[in-house]
């Protein structure tokens, strides 16, 4: 499910408040800050620090 | 009522959740959920936030009065409640994201308005999440939260609790009295403040509510909840038992069309 353009342009990092990059075919959101990587989940956005991975 | 921080372990499976909406949103939070987009005066072009937003009833209000200019976001901490509320939510422009309410995933002063409805009692850290409500929303922007009052203050609920307690358990109990777990006017009223907002005012809202039965109310209630399951095992004597308790306690609010009681909110406002 692709995810609504609108709310990218809206969500930030829940960290740092940097903005974030859709990796859509890796189904996360990149933050350009923290580089924290969020899951994409059926077309929501898990913004949750415990869900989110560090970027190698 | 959906929660954004699991302090309570009051969270609901998938199968809940649908059974949320269809019991909980008919019988009070549909209605409570348009009084609150009422009370906040929330208007097209207006950008809303519902925080803990459950099945997502106060953002499908809200969605109806924000169109076609404004926008609605809805958050909330639980991956089912989100999963029904998106199916409830079919054809409305609502943007659903999991997240928690004391890091909310939006820059600072974003929203117009901020909603919500039956979360404050269920966070873990309340300033936090005070304090990210009011981070989001801009400068003059509005606030809107409701919570149930005290058990003391609630004639339909404290027999189903009291009920639950003597023929379940106490972490039953427990869990059925969380929503009236933090009802105190003062000690909301000087949270909202602490967070910096102002023009803060409480008012009492109470509505009617009504069930077919004691036992659909039971029914209704738990299968709404984390207790579904739990209910779903106990032996046909203990459910009888537990029945006839309630019953018993309900019986000044009973009449020929089921029972009727009412429900005692307190709905907090105020502006940034």
């Amino acid at each position: 499910m692709a995810l609504d353009e609108r709310l990218m342009e809206i969500l930030v990092c829940p960290t740092c408040r940097s903005s974030l990059d859709h990796k859509e075919r890796r189904h996360v959101l990149v933050c350009a800050g923290c580089g924290l990587q969020f899951p994409v989940r059926d077309g929501i956005p898990v913004m949750l620090v415990d869900e989110a991975k560090p970027s190698r | 009522m959906a929660q954004t921080t699991a302090a309570h372990g009051w969270q609901l499976e998938q199968d809940s959740a649908t059974a949320y909406e269809r019991f909980l949103v008919p019988l009070l939070f549909d209605t409570s959920a348009r009084d609150l987009v009422d009370r906040l005066q929330v208007r097209p072009s207006d950008r809303v936030l519902d925080v803990a937003c459950g099945t997502g009833v106060v953002a499908r209000h809200a969605a109806e009065r924000v169109e076609p200019d404004g926008e609605v976001v809805a958050v909330d901490l639980n991956p089912g409640m989100l999963a029904a509320a998106q199916e409830a939510a079919a054809n409305r422009a609502i943007r659903w994201e999991e997240a928690s309410a004391d890091a909310l995933a939006l820059e600072d002063g974003h929203v117009d308005v901020v909603c919500c409805q039956q979360g404050l009692q269920f966070f873990g850290d309340r300033p936090a999440a005070l304090a990210e409500m009011h981070r989001v929303t801009t400068a003059g922007g509005r606030l809107g939260l409701s919570v149930c009052r005290p058990l003391d203050h609630q004639p339909g609920y404290r027999p189903l609790v009291d009920g639950l307690r003597r023929h379940v358990g106490h972490a039953a109990a427990e869990g059925m009295a969380s929503p009236f777990s933090f009802g105190d006017r003062d000690e909301i009223v000087a949270l909202v403040r602490a967070a910096g907002f102002r023009d803060v005012e409480a008012r009492i809202v109470i509505w009617p509510l009504r069930v077919s039965s004691p036992a659909a109310f039971l029914r209704g209630e738990t299968a709404s909840s984390p207790l579904g399951g739990v209910i779903a095992d106990l032996d046909a004597e203990v459910i009888d038992a537990l029945i006839a308790d309630i019953s018993e306690g309900l019986a000044p609010h009973t009449d020929d069309a089921g029972v009727s009681f009412p429900i005692e909110t307190l709905v907090v406002t105020a502006r940034r």
